[in-house]
């Protein structure tokens, strides 16, 4: 009977492993953030996804290199 | 998320411990919390979003802006009456279960009574969670309020408190045509599905690459291609000028080889170089004496015009000697004129101032003697004048012949001189042509070499300063360019970044439009389908289709595809209403959670609330069933116990003023106080 639509499993299909990393992690930010005030979610969201995106880089430059 | 239990204490009107446990078996996943107005249905409730949250107010509770920050007084009343000056907790724990694990959370609040009957209500709350994760194990408990609050967000995101508990009015409500309700539908929507928080993913990453463009716009400026440009230049600069002193160089050596070797050449032949030496003397002799005959030939050139004198002084001579001769002899008329003399005579006076008159006879006598004598016919007076200018040409001569013989004299010698000394110059020439390359050549060719060494060593000197010049430029623009190398890694490493960000932007915007369209179509499918199951014959036949358009509005379209929302009953309305909430729990994959549902049944008929109590149970995982005596009536307990999900019934109790008691029920024992209405 259930028949859910989940985003996470659609993020989960993004081939690019590094901008599926991003995306995730954009995604769960987003959502802590929501409960912040409006004034500093997106910040929160900015800074959150900047520390992120070294791993991003790192694993796109080995999926590159391999 | 799965609901098992709640333990109230103090809480509200809930005096001392009271425990609800939730139907949690499936099929038996429905509760019922039944009791009249007031007993504290909402409570129930209030206490879960309490004990999760720390909420002290629900967002229907209709406050002003000051009592929605102090919240509500969540102490029993009665207990801290009982206490008045002493500090009384409010606790709730919740027992709930989560992919597997069990979590048990207690969260307390401490109110004290003044004795002029004021609460005092600490602002903040305690809260401990104890896990057990999925092999059993049972985590140590949990006491940081944030730790606790992020693993809370996880399980069941506060966003969405407001989607599992919906009364009869909001249920109405959500299919009123107005703009509120249009936007609590669609934040519903976009809550419940993720949508919200992939818009503010989108709109982050939008921000960041915003930030990091900018960022690269500050750090680029072109510099370190310009420096590059000129490092490149230099280094060729440099590699000319390093080769042209290498060739310079290679030049100098063949030059110094050569110039040595001439003069090894030169001064090994001492002979040669003497007999050049000897030469170069005769040579310089040889063009004085030149000099000097040509000095002299333009004197002799100068007294030429006196020569034809010379040539016929001879003649001359013998003609002066005979007119001399003649002159003796008296043939030739004195010097001094007749006339002259005649006249002294005539005027008795002589040219010394002495007298000739009568007195002086004497010297009269002698001038007529000598008038007689001396001017007798013979030569004319001609002859005297060519006498005296034969005379003057003769002395003449007599000095001429002298200088032509002393110019002649020194002309033949200088002549003889130079003759010598060019055919000495022409004997050593020849000797020095014989042994070879003349030394003057060698010499010459040393010369031209020696200043081609030294041109060539300026020039080495110069490429020298240059590449000095060019390497010291070099050496800086190095130091700058890895300065700008730092600053353009900086760049790539930025250009990389917002490579990235820019893509997942446009990968989210692509999954985002692809599932909030996909979202709207499948919960107007299932809201529809929901719809179908809970409503009666006759409005089935009214409405064919519950519709949600791009702006999240919901409508219902007739047979022929007319929007209709505005002209259906209100117990129509709550059908659909209650269609699209069943739809939003089954579509949305974040909410796995139970469906509090207070006083749904107020304004369905008869048919629609049997339907709702046997479609519910199916499509909630768990259904919570707030209801008082009017609405859960004998009939609604038996079509609810005929669908075999009602597992658990609570009946609030009044015990006294502001007390509740919650006692079990036994749900097949269980009659409630009224009879159907219908």
């Amino acid at each position: 009977m259930r028949d859910k639509v989940n985003i996470e499993s659609i993020l989960g299909q993004i081939n690019d492993p590094a901008i599926r990393i991003m995306a995730e992690h954009s995604l769960k930010t987003a959502r802590k953030a929501l409960d912040m005030s409006e004034y500093s979610r997106k910040q929160f969201v900015v800074d959150e996804i900047h520390k992120i995106m070294p791993r991003a880089l790192k694993v796109r430059v080995d999926h590159e290199t391999a | 998320m799965k609901l098992h239990n709640i333990e109230l204490v103090n809480f509200r009107q809930f005096k001392d411990r009271q425990t609800i446990d939730i139907a949690t078996d499936s099929p038996r996943n429905v509760s019922v919390i039944y009791g009249e107005n007031g007993r504290g249905k909402t409570g129930i409730f209030r206490a879960l979003m309490f004990c999760l949250y720390g909420d002290k107010c629900l967002s229907q509770d209709e406050l002003s802006g000051e009592q929605k920050k102090e919240g509500l007084k969540l102490v029993n009343e009665v207990t801290l009456k009982e206490n008045i000056g002493t500090s009384v907790a409010a606790k709730v724990t919740m027992a709930f279960s989560h992919q597997s694990q069990t979590f048990r959370i207690v969260r307390s609040i401490d109110a004290l009574m003044k004795e002029d009957g004021t609460i005092v209500q600490n602002r903040g709350d305690r809260v401990e969670l104890q896990q057990t994760d999925t092999a059993g194990n049972t985590l140590p408990v949990e006491t940081e309020h944030e730790k606790i609050t992020a693993l809370i967000q996880e399980i069941l995101n506060s966003r969405l408190r407001d989607y599992f508990l919906f009364d009869g009015e909001r249920i109405e409500r959500l299919t009123r045509n107005t703009k509120e309700r249009r936007e609590e539908v669609r934040q519903g929507i976009r809550a419940l599905l993720d949508l919200d928080a992939m818009e503010l993913a989108i709109a982050g990453l939008k921000s960041l690459t915003s930030q990091i463009v900018k960022e690269i716009s500050h750090k680029s400026t072109g510099e370190l291609q310009r420096v590059t440009t000129i490092l490149a230049e230099l280094n060729a600069k440099i590699e000319n000028l390093e080769n042209a002193q290498e060739l310079g160089t290679q030049e100098l050596k063949r030059l110094e080889h050569k110039i040595n070797v001439i003069s090894e050449l030169v001064s090994e032949n001492e002979e040669t170089a003497a007999k050049e030496k000897k030469r170069q003397e005769l040579v310089k002799n040889c063009q004085s004496r030149n000099d000097e005959r040509d000095a002299l030939k333009k004197e002799m050139a100068s007294s030429m015009n006196k020569g034809a004198h010379l040539v016929a002084s001879e003649l001359i001579e013998q003609l002066r000697e005979e007119l001399e001769l003649r002159r003796h002899k008296g043939e030739l008329p004195p010097n001094i004129r007749k006339e002259f003399v005649v006249n002294l005579l005539a005027q008795e006076r002589c040219i010394c101032g002495a007298s000739l008159d009568q007195n002086h006879q004497k010297a009269r006598e002698y001038l007529l003697e000598f008038i007689e004598k001396h001017y007798t016919p013979g030569l004319g007076p001609e002859s005297l004048d060519l006498l005296l200018s034969l005379n003057r040409i003769s002395s003449a001569n007599s000095g001429l012949a002298d200088q032509f013989n002393r110019l002649l004299t020194n002309n033949k010698k200088l002549r003889d001189e130079i003759r010598d000394l060019e055919s000495k110059i022409k004997l050593l020439n020849d000797e020095l042509q014989e042994g070879g390359t003349s030394i003057d050549e060698l010499i010459q060719e040393r010369k031209l070499l020696e200043e081609d060494k030294r041109r060539l060593e300026r020039d080495i000197e110069r490429h020298g300063d240059d590449i000095s010049k060019a390497q010291k430029e070099r050496e800086d623009l190095k130091k700058k360019s890895i300065v700008l190398e730092k600053q353009q890694s900086q760049v790539n490493s930025l250009v990389s970044r917002r490579v990235l960000t820019e893509q997942t932007q446009a990968e989210l915007q692509v999954v985002y439009n692809r599932f909030a369209d996909a979202a709207k179509e499948k919960l107007a499918e299932q809201s529809t389908a929901n719809f179908s199951k809970l409503a009666d014959d006759e409005t089935q036949k009214d409405i064919k289709k519950i519709s949600i358009d791009e702006n999240y509005m919901l409508d219902v379209l007739n047979w022929s595809g007319q929007r209709r929302l505005g002209e259906i009953s209100a117990g129509q309305r709550q059908i659909v209403s209650l269609s699209f909430i069943l739809a939003l729990i089954q579509v949305a994959g974040n909410l796995e959670v139970p469906l509090f549902m207070d006083t749904p049944f107020g304004r369905l008929s008869g048919v629609h609330r049997d339907h709702l109590l046997d479609s519910i149970p199916k499509m909630a995982s768990q259904w919570i069933l707030l209801a008082t005596d009017t609405e859960f009536t004998e009939v609604e307990a038996h079509a609810l116990r005929q669908t075999n999900a009602w597992g658990k019934i609570y009946e609030l109790v009044k015990e006294g003023e502001g007390t509740t008691r919650i006692v079990e029920r036994d749900v097949h024992q269980f009659t409630p106080k009224r009879k159907s209405i219908y």
